[in-house]
C-alpha cells in the first residue's frame, strides 16, 4: 500500500469504522470502481452496490465501512461471510468455486 | 468467517485503515464465538522475485526475510499461511496469478457446550431516525 504524501497537519482527516448500512452501498461500489479502475457490471470479481446489499442481507454483522468523517465518504470497506472451513481438510476445489466469487 | 473483500482508497492508505477494518472483523468473530477466519491473500510483490519458486517466496515472507506489501501485514495481524493457491488471480501481473490461503485462529474460541452462554456485545449502529408520530387530536 502506498503512503499518503500530504504533510499538512491541517489536513489530518478523521476516519471512522462503522458497521455497513444500506445507504453506503453506492459509496462502496464507487470505491471499488476507483480502486480497481474497472466496472462491476462487466467484472464479476468486483462488488456492485447490489452485491454489497446482498452481503448485508446474508450476514450484516460481517460488513464494515471506513468513512472520512468530514465528508461522510466511503474510503474503505471490508466484507466477510460465514463458512465451514476445516483446516485439516483444505480446499479441494478452486478458491473461486468455494467462495462463489464472494 | 472468510474474508470476501477488503479495500482502502489510495489517498487514505498508510494510515492504518486496513488494520482497523481487520480489527472490526476480529471483534465480530469473537462476539459470535467463531473458530477463526480464512481468507485468500494476494502476494502482490511476487512479481519482483520471480522466477523464484512461489513456495520459496512465501517461506521467505513468513520468515521475515522478505517483505510482501499485502501478506506481511496480514501475518503481523496474526494470520498463518495454510496453503498456496494457484490461479488465485489469473492474469494478474503483480501476483503472477498466485495467492495464499491464510487463517486466523480465534484465541477466545470456546467449543459449544450445554453450559455455554452466547454473549453478543452491543455495537455502534448507524441508522436513520424516523420522524416522531404526531400526537392525537384532543
Amino acid at each position: 500500500m502506498s503512503g499518503n504524501q500530504d504533510s499538512d497537519p491541517n489536513k489530518q482527516k478523521h476516519i471512522i469504522v462503522v458497521p455497513l448500512s444500506p445507504r453506503y452501498a453506492a459509496g462502496v461500489e464507487a470505491l471499488e470502481r476507483f480502486v480497481y479502475q474497472d466496472d462491476p457490471e462487466t467484472d464479476d470479481a468486483m462488488l456492485s452496490a447490489a452485491k454489497v446489499l446482498s452481503h448485508y442481507t446474508v450476514f450484516s454483522e460481517g460488513q464494515f465501512v471506513a468513512l472520512d468523517a468530514e465528508t461522510d465518504t466511503v474510503i474503505g470497506y471490508t466484507s466477510c461471510m460465514r463458512m465451514d472451513f476445516n483446516p485439516a481438510v483444505p480446499f479441494c476445489e478452486p478458491w473461486t468455486t468455494t467462495t462463489d466469487y464472494g | 468467517m472468510y474474508g470476501v473483500e477488503s479495500i482502502v482508497h489510495p489517498d487514505y492508505q498508510g494510515r492504518g485503515v486496513g488494520s482497523k477494518l481487520m480489527d472490526a472483523r476480529f471483534a465480530v468473530l469473537k462476539d459470535l464465538n467463531l473458530r477463526g477466519m480464512v481468507a485468500g491473500s494476494a502476494i502482490v510483490d511476487y512479481h519482483t522475485a520471480a522466477p523464484l519458486p512461489v513456495s520459496r517466496y512465501v517461506q521467505e515472507v513468513v520468515a521475515g526475510v522478505r517483505f510482501d506489501t499485502n501478506l506481511s501485514k496480514q501475518l503481523r495481524k496474526g494470520f498463518k499461511v495454510h496453503n498456496i493457491i494457484a490461479d488465485f488471480l489469473p492474469g494478474d501481473e503483480t501476483t503472477l496469478g498466485w495467492g495464499v490461503t491464510i487463517v486466523w485462529y480465534n484465541p477466545d474460541y470456546r467449543p459449544a457446550t450445554s453450559n455455554n452462554l452466547h454473549v453478543v456485545h452491543a455495537r455502534s449502529f448507524d441508522f436513520d431516525l424516523r420522524p416522531a408520530a404526531a400526537p392525537h387530536a384532543g
